[in-house]
């Protein structure tokens, strides 16, 4: 071969890798719009432009002593210069409102201006790694400059905070809902992992988590209800991977470690870089983290088959147990989720998810499960009930391809008083609402967001937390699609 | 006294002499007053991030800080630089050994998952010497 001809196959070869590289974001935008043309009900899934504003028209009537505002996140943008994001997980956080006021309902949200969101907004295509793609079109200082702020909206202390997990808070106005911005708790804390889920003390205050797959090690905040931070920990976590939420007793932090493996290499994003270890040969099991609050150290480790986990419900001190609800996933559920961004729906999550509740039994050193629901997401308990004993789990029932069933499970019995939206629908979390001075769990209103897939429009629901079966007492629909949140809290006025 | 040796040293200085070059180091976007602006200087790859040929240092002033290296063969360098606020010597890092001080690289280099490669901060030094601008930003 001369050498111009070598040269051409070179530059062949370049060519033909660099567009390779370059179609896989197309590919996913390509075969997400073709699925999208044959099933508009992928639509949720669909990318989000600029912000919305409406006010929503209700069937049925809104409750007099239901007032407040619902603060919701999920990710926005998914598509920038005709490529698309390989994961559900990687779009821009789109924080949304829904005020309810004397019966009325409005809607509002806009994206949360990140340093991500503006320095790719002002590029016009995707500049930095994502939690599922791998982009590196330009350097960035630390992980706050990829933040997502795309998980969660909490209000502390007359604050909003828009959370991701691998970086710090966003804050964003409770009013308008424009960015504050990144929010250090303290100087020693810069650019420290914050997790989407903290558990608010019914008392006032925080705790919260930050773990960065493959750090193997596991950051503790307890944060005041002044947002001053109280105590810090650190704990050990060898072979830890995504950790996503945690669940808080009056005594112990607890965290379930699912077997991954990180694998190493660069042009890998993380979610890439998760290799399932439960199962084959050398599967390993699933580790159950206790943490002591008075001391921050680990008191015991348990493990039960492997599971991938992402959510739980509520921890209670049962005496010389504690007892805990938590939705638990067959295989790589993590990697199954990816799919949807292509319009793959994941059927595996259908059938191969199960809440239970888990007793921790420490003189025994076993961790024993029963069985509270079949396939199913987005678990949450009453607010007055976190850290303490709590007998309601509010938990999104699966339907044939979507989560199309809102049901409250009673912990003790078993018993679910349950509500199916049907064909059409797609459910997301919904939270419980207490009215002032509640007696019990039940004594107020459970509330949250379903899609009306035919309409392609985004309708809160209200039920009455005592009679969920009964239906919904109010629907607030919009005049427009909503952003598919991941999670929410109300905050009543 | 080895003659060789000495018309050797000599030679040396001389021209360490013709090619000393002075690098003026503008670092811009100091967030506050407090503590020290620390530089270093590497000259090759293998030691970038591992030994300095030099470091220096100046107060922090909020805004602008010049810092000036005398006497630097001519020849390629890459700088870091960071604002030491608490003046606790160290560039302080979280729990997970993420950096909280600012710091910066020349060129405004910026690193994937990590820092930048010395190819990406390298600058060239001319013996009529050369002013490095970066930003803490």
């Amino acid at each position: 071969m001369d050498r111009r001809r070598f040269l051409e196959a070179g530059f062949s070869l370049g060519a033909l890798s660099l567009a390779g590289a370059a179609r896989a974001d197309q590919e996913t935008y390509r075969r997400f719009h073709a699925a999208l043309a044959r099933e508009p009900a992928l639509g949720v899934y669909a990318d989000t432009v600029g912000s919305q504003v409406g006010e929503a028209s209700i069937v049925g009537r809104i409750p007099k002593d239901l007032q407040g505002s619902f603060f919701r996140n999920g990710p926005g943008r998914f598509e920038l210069g005709g490529e698309r994001y390989h994961h559900w997980f990687d779009g821009d956080g789109f924080v949304q409102r829904w005020t309810i006021q004397d019966g009325k309902v409005r809607h509002q949200g806009r994206f949360v201006e990140t340093q991500r969101y503006r320095d790719e907004s002002a590029a016009g295509q995707f500049l930095y790694p994502a939690f599922g793609t791998w982009v590196a079109r330009r350097g960035f200082r630390d992980n706050d400059t990829v933040n997502a702020a795309n998980t969660n909206l909490v209000p502390l202390n007359g604050r909003v905070y828009a959370l991701w997990e691998g970086g710090s808070a966003y804050e964003v106005d409770p009013e308008t809902l424009a960015t504050v911005g990144v929010k250090t708790w303290r100087d020693d804390l810069r650019a420290m992992p914050f997790s989407a889920h903290p558990k608010l003390d019914p008392q006032g205050g925080m705790w919260n988590f930050g773990a960065f797959p493959g750090a193997n090690r596991i950051a503790l905040y307890q944060i005041g209800a002044d947002g001053a931070v109280l105590r810090t920990g650190l704990i050990d976590v060898p072979q830890q991977a995504l950790v996503h939420d945690f669940v808080v007793s009056s005594k112990h932090l607890i965290f379930l470690v699912p077997p991954y493996d990180m694998k190493g290499g660069k042009d890998l994003s993380f979610a890439e870089r998760h290799v399932w270890a439960g199962s084959g040969p050398g599967a390993r099991p699933m580790r159950i983290v206790v943490v002591s609050k008075d001391t921050l150290t680990v008191r015991q480790v348990f493990e039960l088959p492997p599971r991938m986990v992402f959510h739980f419900g509520n921890a209670w001190e049962d005496g010389a147990c504690t007892r805990f609800d938590v939705v638990l996933h067959e295989g790589d559920a993590l990697a199954e989720l990816g799919g949807l961004m292509s319009g793959v729906r994941p059927d595996r999550l259908q059938s191969n998810s199960e809440a239970v509740q888990i007793c921790l039994d420490y003189e025994a050193k076993q961790a024993r499960t029963s069985r509270l629901f079949g396939s199913s997401e987005f678990p949450r308990v009453a607010p007055q009930t976190v850290g303490a004993r709590h007998r309601r789990l509010v938990l999104l029932g699966m339907g044939d391809t979507v989560l199309s069933s809102v049901n409250l499970v009673d912990t003790d019995s078993g018993k679910i008083d349950g509500y199916r939206f049907g064909a059409g629908w797609q459910v997301e979390e919904h939270v419980l609402v207490p009215r002032r001075n509640a007696r019990s769990e039940l004594d107020g209103y459970l509330v949250g967001v379903a899609q009306d897939l035919k309409k392609g429009v985004g309708v809160m629901t209200v039920f009455d937390a005592a009679r969920v079966s009964a239906g919904p007492v109010a629907m607030a629909r919009l005049p427009y699609r909503t952003p598919h949140c991941f999670h929410g809290n109300f905050l009543t006025a | 006294m080895n003659p060789i040796r000495t018309a050797c040293l000599l030679l040396t200085l001389l021209a360490g002499a013709a090619n000393a070059a002075d690098l003026t180091i503008r670092v811009q976007d100091v967030s506050s007053a407090q503590g020290t602006v620390m530089v270093a200087l590497y000259d090759g790859a293998g030691s970038f991030l591992r030994k300095p040929v030099q470091t220096a240092q100046a107060g922090a002033v909020a805004g602008s800080v010049d810092i000036v290296v005398k006497g630097l063969p001519a020849g390629d360098y890459g700088i870091a630089v960071f604002h030491d606020a608490n003046g606790n010597g160290t560039m302080d890092r979280n729990a997970i050994g993420i950096p909280v001080e600012d710091h910066a690289f020349s060129n405004n280099a910026r690193g994937v998952m990590g820092p930048p490669s010395f190819e990406q901060v390298k600058l060239a030094l001319p013996a009529a010497g050369a002013t490095a601008t970066i930003s803490l930003r």
